[in-house]
């Protein structure tokens, strides 16, 4: 009833064109240069682009005979033209390419190869730097070409180490893809009504197909670059919104659809394998640190180190991820590379894929959760290691040399103590007292270099590895400069009455302009909103009447503000603020203007004034003591 | 150290990158982190740590948490609500669906009762067709020909609710959905089979034995009832009629005399295998009357049964008519229910009309209606299946001759037998298959009219003066049917009397059989419409008439009905008693309504809540004062137990009229003296929550004083429903019996009883038996408020945990004081609480209703 895929030997490639030269330049081109042995006919569609240039150009094609053009009087729209190309020849197989791609050698035949693989094929869509579901290095993520990398020699590595691999996805992806003509002549073309300019168009087309049955693939071994949102400019994240709406209304079933598929990423293999690739040809050394999970210290070291060296090595860290398994994972920022293996079963293939990473150098900061094969782990892939302690775990299982974490250890070489101790909280391997220092004072021994971060821990490792020399290097830290920031408190709750609202504006205010300014809450506010550290704002949450002047005593503020919208009758929390005789700021409202009258340091603001304006009052409160505000107020 | 050096450090040592491996084959598996089943962490623990210990991931879990919580809850919010208005959906449906089934039913009805009239006219037709010599020839095929008129029947009542069904099909629709189809086709088919079951189905014992076999009749040599079987040849009927008979023999001595008129066939020959009865052949045919007569002298039974040979016994039929002989000694003839083989009842006992015709009572109706189901005093019995003394047989002469050959011969004889002044009762507890027709085989057709009509004339000249009060034929005769009742009274309770588990049953019970003795009909109803036996059997053996679903409908489609028939209509209980009120005075105006207030339960509410000292009690009891005094203020008469309740309401309703109807107890014996007892009684039903309350504060407080007192000594504690707090009391001392059928050996056994109350209203039914049988009593005042006791005379008395416990002991140890206390406690049960004082305030209700009546 339907004709098999390729039942016509030509394949239309329909690029609609609008605006964008340079990159609409370098598409057609690549795609005129990528030599391809599927027979296929270039179909250009100037949706009467509003840049001459191009429009001129793709004409020279044209007349050359290398590509079809079909030129707009005026502009139709994307899916217009989409349609109208597809209309071009109602027998062919058709690729949708945009005008922002560029495609490799050899990329037509490819995918098709790929819809030829499965029966009742609807679209077929490569990986692409910027394709939702089908992007790559980041899943579901804009990304740029990885660093030192272009689109071919990316491709060249799907190419060789994703052959022939699929995988089915809920949908298509527009920039680049194939869609047979038997499902174009099944469910119909694009929604012009409903997605005139573009987005959503092939969710939509994918979707119908998928109701009748027909599938969607990843063509796993190739790569097109795409820049993304070109053609549509500035309007696009609109656009994007209402077709989701649309898309969302027809057919329920897709968010779950592709909620489900990212949870499951089936095409994750597809792309580690790239990575991995990717980290083989890389040109820099890797380095596998070695650490725990427990965070804290040890892991701001580690994460500091991998920052430090991004320029030099290829970071990767291994760490366990429960007690069964461990985890490593490419620390640049960009990439998503991670493994997971079980220590009992999949030691082997975590050796062997560090193996074919190539890890010049191994270094240690903690074992713990670790399987003991950990130690070993450096000799495995012939490599020379470096240890850095961060606590004592050489010497005592404890690690911290106390028993319980409370006490200093009272009889660090007791036998009988350390027995008694250790049948309390075992060694993690089970090991006792002798056997586990006689394994770390090898493991040390053999090491490069041990580095430890203080004088007296190289001391106390040294009392027990005599033979040990630790290196002293203490922790690289650039020391932050630490400013002068003024507190200002607000006193009492904090309603939109009290002006809440404008408290959050001061706040937004501060951290915009990166003003030295806290705002202190004494009391608490009366709905959830930005606090420190994402604004300079903070509060101590409700207290007892008795204890505010402890309270302002431990706060030390530096001003008092006031930020009452309604007239006050009295203010008893203000009498509690001009006690100290530190500046108060208070809205020239209510009681605030004859109460503060004859107090040295206020600073009067007219009701409704901008956060901005009371934040600059503010300072110069505080920073002088004589403001000229207060002259000003009192005047 | 600086970054940068640290930088340099670090990198110094590294060599370019090593040739790597070629990447070997990785299971797929890697890729995907493993799942970890997370630790479950309490919301109070994620609170301790995010918030009161400021930990901020944990907050940030925290918040999620909650968030998933919320949601969950809203969800489930969400589902609660669709589920409760769904609920209201199919509650509302429901209503729909009753309305529209009780539309079916009245359809439903109404066509049966056409359909009874146009099958009431087809059977005179049959019944002229059967008495035809035709017919007598095939008697054997009629059960078959029986079957074949029902079949058209049954699938008219099909086709008829299958012509409803269309309109219905929504409802079904509904039923099915909701409830499954199987509930929809019981509902059908309930539908379709149901007035069959009642009215039109076969009789089980429809069919005649298939051919005559051997069986032997266990007679006796002493016997006590000689069943007279007269015959003129359908010898399978009467070997029908002795095989049910034979059956009876196990109970009763009997004898049997089947009486041969005469037949062309020898009733002997046709009958060898019979053994065990006597056949008796008269030399010529006598007829039916004389021939029974004849059989009289022959019997030697004390009871003499003349029985149809066309008439099948059910099993203890003689038993039961015998029972209604003997237990009464006024009674003189009793006459079972007759039974057409199609199910129907052909008669439940006879009214005699002013012109001495004569009515069969509810004749074609469904046999197991209520009014024809307790035992009553009639005009006649039916000479089919009459019981009746030898020596009343022949000090009136047998059947009388001057009604020769047949008919009205058994009604003269009830006729004298009542004027004699004993009474011929119905008793349907004895019922009979009537092949009716069969049996006067001498008799034509015509022959039968002719006597009827000369009979019914001669039996009017000679009972003119007493038939003079007998209403015209046909008048209203649901009254005439116990036209000898005094007073027609109805009683609605709550619930069936079951006067085994509570002491209101008991009072109600025995008011009903004083009620009775003073001449009174009195018809039962429970609220609930409820059934149960052996209350419902009891009492209608007992004469009372008790009416239940489905018969009834409701309580006010009853007043509706028959309200207008009854003098007397009392409502036991405010609630019970207020949704009716309104139905009285509309449909028996002329009624005089009574409310018994069993106790007076605002009362009993109050005190408690002021025991409890709960609020909450406290206005539940002001709502039910205020119901239950516009219960009073509604009524025409108030009846409460105590004089205590008297003058409270007296205060309180100063015009309602109130009279005391107390406890009733008939003095029991006295067996076992202060040494042959031992042991402590409690008696109460443990629904009334006072008892409950009484039990465990005895249990609580007395029973450890009691331990030191009188060690070894056990309380048992008996009544009906003990719920689990009460079986929890079960300790060393302290034996909870429960339910026991017969309190009797209990009040003979124990030493001592005890009945702790703190609260609760009226008459305390258990304090005034165990006074009755001579058992010593110590009670709370509460216990026997109302009596008019006097202290450590008739009881002794006793509040607080230790002077109970003490008054306990003293009586438990003091044998004099235990004989004093024991007699006085008989003689104030005799003075007070008889049925003789309760028939006084019995004789001032009916008085009261009389005044009413004519005035």
């Amino acid at each position: 009833m339907q004709a098999p895929f390729g039942a016509h030997p030509l394949i239309d490639v329909i690029i609609p064109v609008y605006r964008g030269f340079a990159a609409t330049r370098r598409s057609i081109e690549s795609a005129l240069a990528a030599k391809c042995a599927q027979p296929h006919e270039l179909i250009v569609i100037d949706d009467a682009s509003p840049e001459p240039e191009i429009s001129g150009w793709l004409r020279t094609l044209a007349a050359s005979g290398q590509i079809r053009l079909v030129a707009h009087e005026d502009n139709r729209g994307f899916v217009a033209s989409v349609n109208e190309g597809m209309r071009a020849h109602r027998d062919r197989d058709v690729v949708l390419l945009n005008s922002d791609t560029e495609v490799p050698e050899g990329w037509l035949d490819r995918l098709v190869q790929c819809a030829q693989r499965e029966p009742h094929v609807a679209t077929v869509t490569p990986f692409s730097n910027n394709a939702t579901i089908c992007s790559y290095p980041r899943f579901a993520a804009g990304n740029g070409l990885p660093p030192g990398m272009d689109s071919r020699s990316l491709d060249a590595l799907f190419r060789d180490y994703n052959a022939a691999v699929f995988v089915d996805i809920p949908t298509g992806v527009g920039s680049c893809m194939l869609i047979t003509r038997s499902a174009l002549d099944q469910v119909g073309e694009f929604d012009q009504q409903a997605f005139g300019r573009g987005y959503g168009e092939e969710v939509d087309f994918c979707m119908r197909a998928s109701r009748a049955g027909l599938r969607h693939l990843l063509c796993a071994d190739l790569f097109v670059f795409h820049e993304g949102e070109v053609s549509f400019g500035s309007d696009a994240a609109g656009l994007r919104e209402r077709a989701q709406a649309i898309v969302d209304e027809r057919y329920p079933e897709f968010q779950l659809a592709v909620r489900d598929f990212v949870k499951r990423e089936p095409a994750r293999p597809a792309r580690r394998r790239v990575d991995l690739a990717r980290l083989r040809a890389s040109a820099r050394p890797r380095v596998l640190m070695v650490t725990h999970a427990w965070g804290g210290g040890v892991e701001r070291h580690v994460r500091d180190l991998a920052a430090l060296l991004e320029a030099d090595c290829e970071v990767l860290v291994l760490r366990p991820d429960g007690k069964e398994h461990v985890e490593i994972r490419w620390m640049r920022a960009g990439e998503e590379f991670e493994a997971w293996f079980e220590n009992a079963t999949q030691w082997r293939d975590c050796v062997a894929m560090l193996r074919a990473i190539g890890i010049s150098r191994v270094h240690y900061h903690h074992i713990h959760s670790l399987p003991p094969q950990v130690v070993y782990l450096a000799r495995e892939l012939d490599a020379a290691y470096d240890v850095t302690l961060h606590d004592y775990y050489p010497i005592c299982p404890q690690y911290h040399l106390s028993p319980d974490g409370a006490h200093p250890c009272e009889a660090a070489t007791g036998a009988g103590h350390c027995t008694r101790c250790l049948d309390e909280r075992p060694a993690q391997w089970p090991m006792d007292l002798g056997e586990w220092r006689a394994l770390f004072g090898e493991f040390l021994g053999a090491a490069a270099r041990v580095i430890v971060p203080s004088a007296d821990a190289a001391a106390r490792v040294r009392e027990f590895f005599p033979y040990v020399e630790p290196l002293v290097w203490s922790h690289p830290e650039v020391p932050s400069a630490i400013r002068r920031i003024f507190k200002v408190a607000l006193i009492g709750g904090q309603s939109t009455m009290k002006g809440a609202r404008v408290l959050e504006a001061c706040a937004e205010d501060a951290r915009h302009r990166d003003l030295p300014l806290h705002l202190r809450v004494l009391g608490h506010v009366d709905r959830p909103m930005p606090l420190w550290p994402a604004v300079p704002l903070s509060i101590t949450g409700s207290y007892a009447e008795e204890t505010l002047a402890d309270l302002i005593a431990v706060e030390r503020p530096d001003a008092f503000l006031f930020l009452s919208q309604v007239p006050e009758t009295y203010s008893y929390t203000l009498s509690a603020a001009m006690q100290t005789g530190l500046p108060v700021i208070a809205p020239r409202l209510g009681a605030f203007p004859e109460r503060l009258r004859g107090y040295a340091r206020h600073v009067l603001v007219p009701p409704g004034v901008p956060a901005a304006a009371i934040n600059d009052a503010l300072l110069a409160a505080m920073g002088a003591p004589e403001s000229r505000e207060v002259t000003a107020a009192t005047s | 150290m600086a970054p940068e050096e640290y930088r340099r450090n670090l990198v110094a040592p590294l060599a370019p990158p090593p040739t790597a491996a070629a990447i070997p084959k990785l299971p797929p598996g890697i890729w995907f982190r493993p799942a970890h089943t997370p630790i479950p962490v309490s919301l109070k623990d994620l609170y301790e740590t995010g918030i009161e210990s400021g930990h901020g991931e944990t907050r940030a879990h925290l918040k999620l948490r909650v968030a998933r919580y919320d949601y969950e809850l809203d969800l489930a919010n969400a589902q609660l609500r669709n589920a409760t208005a769904e609920i209201a959906r199919a509650g509302g449906e429901r209503v729909q669906l009753r309305r529209e089934l009780e539309d079916i039913h009245r359809l439903h009805e109404q066509h049966s009762r056409d359909l009874e009239a146009a099958i009431a006219a087809a059977r005179a037709r049959i019944r002229d067709f059967e008495e035809s010599t035709f017919w007598k020839a095939s008697a054997p095929l009629r059960y078959i020909a029986h079957k074949a008129k029902e079949l058209p029947r049954s699938a008219r009542r099909i086709a008829h609710q299958t012509r409803l069904i269309p309109p219905r099909l929504g409802t079904a629709r509904s039923i099915a959905r909701d409830q499954g189809l199987v509930e929809l086709l019981r509902r059908v088919g309930a539908k379709v089979t149901k007035r069959a079951a009642r009215s039109a189905g076969i009789h089980r014992r429809a069919g005649l034995e298939s051919r005559i076999e051997a069986l032997h009749v266990p007679a006796s040599d002493a016997p006590k009832v000689t069943v007279i079987v007269p015959t003129f040849g359908q010898d399978l009927h009467t070997f029908t009629c002795l095989k049910a008979v034979a059956a009876e023999a196990a109970v009763v001595p009997l004898e049997v005399l089947v009486m041969d008129d005469c037949a062309p066939v020898a009733a002997a020959d046709a009958l060898k295998g019979v053994t065990g009865v006597r056949f008796e052949r008269n030399a010529q045919n006598l007829g039916f009357l004389r021939n029974c007569n004849r059989a009289a002298t022959l019997a030697r039974g004390e009871y003499l049964l003349f029985l149809n040979n066309d008439a099948v016994l059910e099993p203890g039929s003689i038993a039961a008519l015998l029972r209604v002989l003997e237990g009464a000694p006024d009674v003189g003839i009793a006459g079972a229910k007759l039974v057409y083989p199609d199910g129907r009842l052909q008669e439940a006992g006879g009214i005699l009309w002013r012109d001495g015709s004569a009515w069969n009572v509810g004749r074609g109706e469904d046999p197991d209606r209520p009014e024809h189901n307790y035992v009553r005093d009639v005009d006649y019995c039916s000479g089919a299946c009459l019981l009746i003394a030898k020596s009343l047989f022949e000090a009136n002469g047998g059947f009388d001759e001057l009604y020769l050959p047949a008919y009205y011969e058994d009604a003269d004889l009830c006729l004298k037998v009542r004027a004699a002044g004993k009474r011929v009762v119905y008793q349907p507890a004895a019922e009979a298959v009537h092949f009716e027709g069969v049996s006067h085989g001498v008799d034509t057709a015509s022959g039968v009219k002719r006597h009827q009509v000369d009979n019914q004339s001669k039996l009017q000249q000679r009972w003119k003066s007493v038939l003079q009060s007998h209403r015209v034929n046909g008048v209203l005769p649901r009254l005439e049917r116990d036209r000898d009742a005094k007073h027609r009274v109805l009683l609605v309770e709550a619930c069936m009397l079951t006067p085994d588990h509570d002491a209101g049953s008991v009072r109600t019970w025995k008011l009903i059989e004083v009620m009775q003795r003073l001449g009174a009909k009195v018809t039962f109803v429970a609220a609930n419409l409820e059934h149960r036996e052996p209350y419902v059997g009891r009492l209608q053996q007992a004469g009372v008439e008790v009416l239940y679903a489905p018969y009834v409908t409701s309580i006010d489609a009853l007043i509706e009905e028959r309200g207008v028939d009854f003098d007397i209509i009392i409502l036991a209980r405010y609630y019970v008693a207020a949704p009716h009120i309104d139905a009285v005075r509309r449909h028996a105006p002329r009624a005089l309504l009574v409310l018994d207030t069993i106790d007076l339960h605002y009362l009993r509410q109050r005190r408690l809540a002021a025991l409890e000292k709960s609020s909450a009690l406290a206005q539940g009891a002001q709502k039910t004062h205020q119901q239950e005094i516009d219960c009073i203020q509604r009524s025409d008469v108030t009846w409460v137990v105590s004089e205590v309740e008297r003058d409270i309401l007296s205060r309180e309703v100063p015009s309602a009229r109130v009279l005391v109807q107390s406890l009733i107890h008939d003095l029991g014996p006295r067996r076992n003296g202060f040494g042959e007892r031992a042991g402590l009684l409690f008696v109460g039903g443990f629904r009334h929550p006072p008892n409950i309350d009484a039990a465990l504060w005895y249990v609580g407080e007395i029973a450890p004083l009691l331990a030191e007192m009188l060690p070894g000594v056990t309380t048992h504690f008996i009544g009906s429903n003990a719920p689990r707090a009460i079986l929890d009391l079960q300790a060393p001392g302290i034996d909870v019996v429960g339910y026991v059928p017969d309190l009797e050996p209990w009040l003979e056994r124990c030493r001592v009883s005890v009945s702790p109350l703190r609260y609760g209203a009226g008459m305390k039914g258990k304090v005034i038996e165990s006074m009755s049988h001579g058992l010593p009593v110590v009670a709370t005042a509460m216990s026997v408020e109302g009596m008019r006791l006097a202290p450590d005379k008739e009881a002794v008395m006793a509040e607080e945990p230790r002077a109970f416990a003490e008054a306990v002991a003293r009586l438990y140890r003091d044998e004099g004081l235990w004989n004093r206390v024991s007699q006085s406690a008989r003689d104030h049960v005799k003075d007070h609480f008889s049925r003789e004082v309760a028939a006084e305030g019995l004789g001032r209700l009916f008085e009261i209703s009389e005044h009413r009546r004519r005035g």
